[in-house]
């Protein structure tokens, strides 16, 4: 046998692909700190959370991530993407790059991911469930009706979510995440 | 009763469906490995299935030590001494088996080969009593049975140890769809005959039986629509998972009349076990349903569902099942003879086979496994 004929590969990288999961987890993140100042339900969950609640969401194993946390003053903050010596409470390891393009192409909902075992989470699970429950809500925000019906577990009915609090919401949220 | 005596062993993890490749690099991590050897034949290869793999390991820490494209259908001693120089040469530390029958036997044995340090040939005469290097099986709907069992075939060899599991089993629609019909049927009655055989022991294991009733009910609800279109892709990762807990069932349970028939005839006449499998069921399962124990009336229970099996008056469950059973056979009736005449099998071979099982398998009498040829060959 030929042992040169079967040489060595090195896989490629996917950088498109990359550079819109940057993108995606740089707009939930800002979503997230805006939606912690604008809405009732996630400022109350982040309340319950630890004094020094830090989250990291990545894609294993070289990156994109993103890291949102609780400052001093118990305000939630995007952190940015670069790993500044955090040390994260929760981190939420997504598997692959495939398994965040089915996530944040809104193709799979985060419940359905988990299930699928494309998701791994290291801290207290109470705590992760309290950012699944704030990630929906932020997709409600961001998105329209058609698309976040795919991202989220449930929609949030009429009672539980009145189309003035949604519309008039999704522009704050809009406005605070890019403009400061 | 409760059957509480028993044990059970399942240690490979499943990953199926959607996207099921992409979980290999976190797996092979996770497994503390990052470089495999991965091995092939040449026909899926040409498909673009090692492309497809390749393609899943992107943007990962992985480095393919080496693709061999190559794997014959033959486990032969010369190719897994050769691909064992390959994997050391390379400095490989775990091994992806892309392919079933010839590629999955090859890859098991060149596992044993490098992680024993011995060769294969005395690999036969060593008890295994540690892990083995990181395995995956990456299986196209081709399967022959015993590629996901705790059980190794290379050369004129058979190895069983809880060792030779592979770690992880990836099926994927991109990969399983490209099975041709016959294949399709062939793997179904391997499965069909594993996990009937290995519930209708004796001594019942319910977690066994969970495992063989889950292979029963994908077989029999999908296999009619998967031999008419083997690309479809539920129906074909469907079979394959069939074959995965048949193959598990299988493993905990003791070889059955059926199969070790079915392998002494395959390794003569080199006809696939599976088709073979499938004539000798038919006849075994009328056999079993005469005789006192009768066929297990939980079998319907699996096969047509709870509301069929509530409907179905006590005393006839049995039979309903035996008839479940027949239809899922005869739906690979274009792909597999009813009897073994019609594999041109000679009528004298027959009493070789029932002696060589005997010998093989002592559990049964070479009356009893001359008296189920010649029902399979005749089809009385």
């Amino acid at each position: 046998m030929n042992a040169l004929q079967y040489p060595e590969i090195k896989p490629k990288k996917k950088f498109i692909k990359r550079i819109y999961i940057a993108v995606m987890l740089w707009v939930v993140g800002r979503a997230i700190q805006a939606a912690a100042k604008v809405d009732k339900e996630v400022k109350e969950e982040f309340a319950k959370l630890k004094d020094n609640f830090l989250l990291k969401m990545w894609i294993w194993p070289n990156g994109p991530s993103m890291y949102v946390g609780k400052t001093k003053d118990g305000k939630v903050k995007y952190l940015g993407w670069k790993d500044k010596g955090y040390k994260p409470t929760l981190t939420m390891t997504i598997k692959s790059v495939e398994a965040a393009m089915l996530l944040f192409t809104f193709q799979e909902a985060t419940a359905i991911a988990t299930t699928r075992n494309r998701l791994v989470v290291d801290g207290d699970l109470p705590d992760a469930c309290a950012l699944v429950r704030i990630l929906n809500i932020v997709e409600v925000y961001l998105l329209p009706k058609i698309i976040a019906r795919l991202a989220v577990k449930r929609y949030p009915k009429w009672s539980q979510m009145n189309p003035l609090r949604k519309h008039f919401g999704r522009i704050l949220v809009y406005v605070r995440a890019f403009t400061f | 009763m409760i059957p509480y005596n028993f044990t059970f062993l399942s240690h490979p993890k499943i990953c199926s469906g959607l996207k099921a490749l992409e979980h290999i690099p976190f797996e092979l991590e996770s497994l503390n490995a990052r470089k495999p050897l991965v091995i092939t034949s040449n026909r899926w290869d040409k498909k673009g299935l090692s492309k497809t793999l390749i393609k899943a390991l992107y943007d990962s820490n992985i480095i393919i030590g080496a693709l061999f494209t190559n794997a014959p259908f033959y486990p032969s001693v010369t190719i897994i001494n050769e691909l064992s120089q390959l994997y050391r040469d390379r400095g490989c530390d775990s091994i992806i088996a892309l392919g079933c029958g010839g590629v999955a036997y090859i890859a098991k044995a060149v596992n044993m080969v490098v992680s024993l340090k011995t060769d294969i040939l005395q690999c036969a005469d060593i008890t295994i009593t540690s892990p083995l290097k990181p395995m995956i099986i990456v299986p196209t709907a081709d399967c022959q049975g015993g590629e996901m069992a705790a059980i190794a075939y290379y050369e004129r060899f058979e190895k069983q140890s809880d060792f030779l599991y592979p770690d992880v089993i990836v099926i994927d629609s991109r990969i399983t769809r490209h099975a041709n019909s016959q294949e399709v049927a062939n793997s179904a009655l391997t499965a069909l005959a594993h996990a009937i055989e290995a519930c209708g022991i004796d001594a019942p294991n319910p977690i066994n039986d969970a495992y063989a009733h889950t292979a029963l009910q994908f077989i029999y609800q999908y296999l009619q629509r998967t031999i008419k279109r083997p690309s479809y892709k539920d129906g074909s990762v469907a079979i394959v998972n069939a074959a995965a807990c048949a193959d598990t069932a299988f493993s905990n349970a003791p070889q059955g009349i059926v199969h070790v028939l079915a392998q002494v005839i395959a390794l003569d006449t080199n006809l696939q076990a599976g088709m073979v499998m499938g004539i000798l069921l038919r006849y075994y399962l009328a056999d079993k349903l005469h005789t006192k124990g009768g066929i297990r009336p939980e079998l319907l229970l699996a096969l047509a569902g709870i509301d069929t099996y509530a409907k179905t008056p006590e005393k006839e469950r049995q039979k309903t099942a035996y008839e479940y059973l027949i239809q899922c056979i005869d739906t690979t009736r274009e792909f597999v003879p009813a009897t073994l005449k019609g594999l041109n099998i000679p009528r004298y071979k027959l009493k070789e086979y029932a002696r060589l099982a005997a010998t093989k398998n002592k559990q049964y009498k070479e009356s009893a496994y001359m008296e189920l040829l010649e029902k399979a060959w005749e089809g009385k």
